[in-house]
């Protein structure tokens, strides 16, 4: 009897703390958008000075070819405006086939492997590059979500040490920009707000824009809680 | 085919100052850098654009090898009548591509 309460005041607790991080609204983060002045804002709102367009567009032409004697995206993902909404804003996300975290262009590549049944595109090919700009236009403006995934604890405690390591010939961590002189941006909790720990040399974000290590293992504990 | 995006307005008042907008994409590989091997890269670059409003040339530009890759060109032009703008983007190795979009003006 003693253990039975015992249990239900932990789920009691785990589900306070559940709901305490739930309501921990509104967002903190803020994008970098935000600290921009008004006219970089409009110069980077105007999609037509922006070349990136032209591989977007490049990825809405990729999305509905057949490759080889195989079928396009669109026969599985239909149209991507609704079935890859958001999806760009949890990638790197845990692949359990490959047992290794995957990004998004890595993820496109295993499609084509997996159910495609084609050849890899090249990294940063124009081809591979447009399918991701345009699937990550899908999720354009939405927060970053970062998967929840339990495998991606170790990696990411991996990515953290690389950030935090010292290198090259100034001998700069990544943190020594990117977190230390962080406070340029006043008191509104700027350290929640610029990207912590990111991942290492394949770039972004292997790690979400979390503000302290406490946001990290509730983030990790409320994924935990839901199974 | 090179890719375009164009952004010009669909329709507008007699007299009104538009601003046209394009963007195309071209390497514009300038003809002084060195590839991976050592040799240097041929040039390849846009020389000329052209914009014709009902036929009639109303912008061009020469290019040059300092312009960037992707050149983004703006310029205005006064509606008077209804009708179409082409585009033409001209260069090295038989570079041509045309762009059409029409306007009406009240």
């Amino acid at each position: 009897m003693r253990f039975r309460f015992a249990s239900i005041a932990a789920m009691f607790g785990l589900l306070c703390a559940s709901s305490v991080f739930a309501q921990a609204t509104p967002d903190k983060r803020r994008s970098g958008f935000d600290t921009m002045s008004a006219r970089i804002q409009s110069m980077q709102s105007d999609d037509l000075q922006n070349p990136g367009m032209l591989w977007v567009a490049d990825g809405e032409v990729l999305w509905k070819k057949i490759f080889g004697i195989s079928f396009s995206c669109a026969h599985c993902h239909n149209d991507a405006k609704q079935s890859m909404k958001g999806v760009a804003a949890k990638y790197p996300d845990w692949d359990p086939i490959e047992n290794r975290p995957v990004d998004l262009s890595q993820r496109i590549n295993l499609c084509r492997t997996r159910h495609q049944l084609v050849l890899p595109l090249p990294p940063e090919s124009v081809e591979l590059l447009g399918l991701e700009a345009y699937v990550a236009y899908q999720s354009r403006g939405m927060p970053l979500a970062p998967s929840s995934a339990k495998e991606l604890i170790e990696p990411r405690e991996r990515g953290r040490r690389q950030y935090e390591q010292r290198i090259g010939q100034l001998n700069l961590s990544c943190g020594q920009c990117h977190d230390e002189r962080d406070d340029r941006t006043g008191d509104l909790g700027a350290a929640a707000v610029r990207p912590r720990r990111v991942g290492g040399a394949q770039g972004h974000a292997l790690d979400p824009l979390l503000g302290s290590d406490d946001e990290v293992r509730a983030l990790v504990e409320v994924g935990d809680a839901h199974g | 085919m090179a890719r375009t995006l164009i952004h010009a307005p669909t329709t507008a008042r007699k007299g009104e100052v538009m601003e046209i907008r394009t963007l195309i994409a071209h390497p514009m590989e300038t003809g002084y850098r060195a590839g991976s091997d050592g040799r240097t890269l041929p040039r390849d670059i846009i020389r000329r654009f052209a914009c014709r409003y009902n036929g009639e040339l109303v912008f061009s530009a020469d290019l040059y090898p300092a312009i960037s890759a992707n050149p983004y060109i703006a310029f205005n032009v006064v509606a008077n009548a209804s009708g179409s703008f082409s585009f033409t983007w001209e260069g090295d190795n038989g570079f041509a591509q045309t762009e059409n979009a029409t306007i009406t003006v009240a």
